[in-house]
């Protein structure tokens, strides 16, 4: 079969258990995909070919000797470089980690893998996933396929430019202020952060503890909620994790959203450019026609979202990195002779400007004399905009904002950092409130670039919100590949 | 409003164990003023009698505690062999030297 990327990665298990194609075929395809693009794209670190064919191989035996296969055999996943495989390099992305063999597998990909999955390489990503264009790598600049000047978004954008691309049926990204939605919306694709605490972090490479989780990046909703089935469990080694049951999320079955209230914060929204605007009242209008009620709801509060971000983000991630010193972790310099010159010298020639701005905010916001007045009053913050969504879900089953508020911009355009945080404002009110989240694409007029709406909903509904995508996915027109790379 | 100096940056840079350029320095002092500048909108919003958000909260069941119990989780070799190691054990330079402690 000549043009098996095309298909998804639910469509490709099925025809592998209906024996039209082997594992061992299908990852050669994505390999050979992979070799042709990457180039151009920038979207994978690197690619575990021998590895990737030795498992296709020993999927297509588990088959023919009639063994039990698991839910994703013979579908190649690709890894975002911030979790662990074991065995190989996870970079993050950074100069310090360049040569970093991971001793164990992350709990996702450990459950992948049992499930049938082929890890089939590590995908680029903003230095330590700090950023949202997938300019901050230290090794190249992920690019869009719908536009290979602009960005894919971040922090995920390699993950995001190599579905949507079709180098890989399926992808990982992590998401601590919109790393996985707002790529997957730059370029056309499905992106779902789950409740935190549904997806384990064991394995990942901590940026900001509280709020980051892992999740698929998909072609469609089917494939986002089968790489859920397999990963959303309760995990022993993070105990942030639910101790309850797994969610039941492949019964898609329900293609409208009779007798549900979605909210819209219209208020919050008042700043949208013409496009975006345009786009999003013609989503809620889609949503409208599946039955749904349309309700406005109160979340005023959002707008001080980026500002509560900044401080506990940083504040987090200072702490993280401290244990990248180039005696436990990172890179060593070369050039020190005492331990503190390791630390001073092995992070200066480790970490990228980015990175170290990070570091040195949170660093502030957490010192003594200004914790009060940054930290605790984000923190504060942050439980008043969990009580807002609270409210809100008290009134609608699902909250409903663009993703972004403006398509993928050109690589280079944001000079000042600053302003690109400022891009951040509908993604991360999610990761505060621990609320899981999706961006679904929206129809484009042809020659325009990709958008999407995100769905919210209460803490712990993951399956709901998958529903609700799914619903909204069925009723929009379905979703394009890039000329480029059909 | 507050006033983010260079000297709260190389404070800063020594409490986290980076170094930056004069170039660097200039950019960074002026890059998080504007940083500061913006988060402190917050003052807007009256806290004073609300409760810091805690993610664990009771709320939501999370993982009980583990038993506290040997587990082979994680294997010494993988480990040692990211870092110079001897006998087991990580190496690094001495820590005192002729001229006392290092640090």
């Amino acid at each position: 079969m000549k043009d098996l990327h095309t298909l998804s990665a639910s469509k490709l298990h099925r025809l592998f258990l209906r024996g039209d194609l082997s594992a061992f075929e299908i990852t050669n395809h994505f390999l050979a995909r992979i070799e042709a693009h990457n180039d151009a794209l920038g979207s994978f670190l690197k690619v575990h070919a021998d590895k990737a064919r030795k498992k296709a191989c020993a999927i297509d035996e588990r088959k023919a000797r009639g063994l039990p296969l698991g839910k994703m055999a013979a579908i190649p996943v690709g890894i975002k470089d911030n979790t662990h495989i074991r065995g190989t390099i996870t970079t993050c992305a950074s100069k310090f980690l360049a040569d970093y063999r991971a001793p164990f597998s992350a709990t996702v990909v450990r459950l992948m893998e049992e499930a049938g999955a082929i890890p089939i390489g590590k995908t680029n990503l903003d230095e330590f996933s700090m950023g949202s264009s997938g300019e901050n790598s230290a090794y190249a600049k992920s690019r869009n396929p719908w536009d290979l000047e602009r960005t894919p978004g971040g922090s995920s954008g390699g993950s995001a430019a190599a579905v949507a691309a079709r180098l890989v049926p399926i992808a990982t990204g992590s998401d601590t202020g919109g790393s996985i939605r707002q790529p997957a919306a730059f370029c056309g694709i499905v992106g779902f952060k789950p409740t935190y605490g549904r997806v384990s972090r064991y394995g990942l490479i901590a940026f900001g503890s509280s709020m980051d989780q892992i999740g698929p990046l998909a072609t469609c909703v089917e494939d986002a909620a089968l790489m859920m089935e397999i990963i959303g469990r309760s995990c022993p080694h993070d105990p942030t994790t639910f101790d309850l049951p797994p969610e039941t999320y492949l019964d898609l079955q329900k293609k409208d959203l009779e007798g549900k209230v979605v909210g819209v914060p219209w208020s919050f929204l008042h700043n949208l450019d013409p496009q975006s605007k345009q786009s999003f009242d013609s989503s809620v209008a889609t949503l409208k026609d599946l039955g749904a009620t349309i309700q406005e709801v109160d979340l005023d509060l959002l707008r001080y979202s980026i500002a509560v971000y900044y401080i506990l983000a940083t504040a987090e991630a200072s702490t993280n990195l401290s244990r990248f010193d180039g005696i436990r972790y990172g890179k060593r310099s070369t050039k020190a002779d005492s331990v503190e010159d390791i630390y001073q010298m092995s992070r200066n020639e480790g970490f990228g400007s980015e990175v170290k701005k990070r570091i040195l905010l949170g660093t502030f916001v957490l010192s003594s004399g200004h914790q009060d007045e940054f930290y605790r009053k984000a923190q504060k913050m942050r439980f008043l905009m969990q009580e807002a969504f609270a409210e809100a879900f008290s009134a609608c089953d699902y909250v409903v904002m663009p993703t972004s508020p403006v398509n993928a911009f050109p690589l280079g355009s944001f000079q000042d950092p600053f302003h690109m945080y400022l891009q951040d404002m509908f993604t991360i009110p999610a990761n505060l409130a621990c609320l899981p989240g999706i961006s679904v694409p929206v129809p484009v007029a042809e020659g325009e670039l990709p958008l999407g709406l995100q769905i919210l909903g209460p803490q712990m509904r993951d399956a709901a919100v998958m529903q609700a995508a799914y619903a909204f996915e069925c009723a929009s027109s379905r979703i394009q590949i890039p000329r480029a790379f059909l | 409003m507050f006033k983010f100096t260079k000297d709260i940056l190389r404070y800063l840079e020594k409490l986290s164990c980076i170094q930056c350029s004069t170039e660097e320095e200039e950019e960074l002092t002026q890059s998080l003023q504007k940083i500061l500048e913006y988060v402190e909108q917050l003052g807007e919003i009256d806290t004073e009698n609300v409760p810091t958000f805690w993610s664990n909260d009771q709320k939501t069941p999370r993982q009980p505690l583990r038993k506290d119990t040997i587990d082979n989780l994680l294997l010494k070799k993988p480990y040692l062999d990211n870092v110079e190691s001897t006998a087991g054990m990580i190496r690094v330079p001495p820590v005192l030297t002729d001229k006392g402690t290092s640090s």
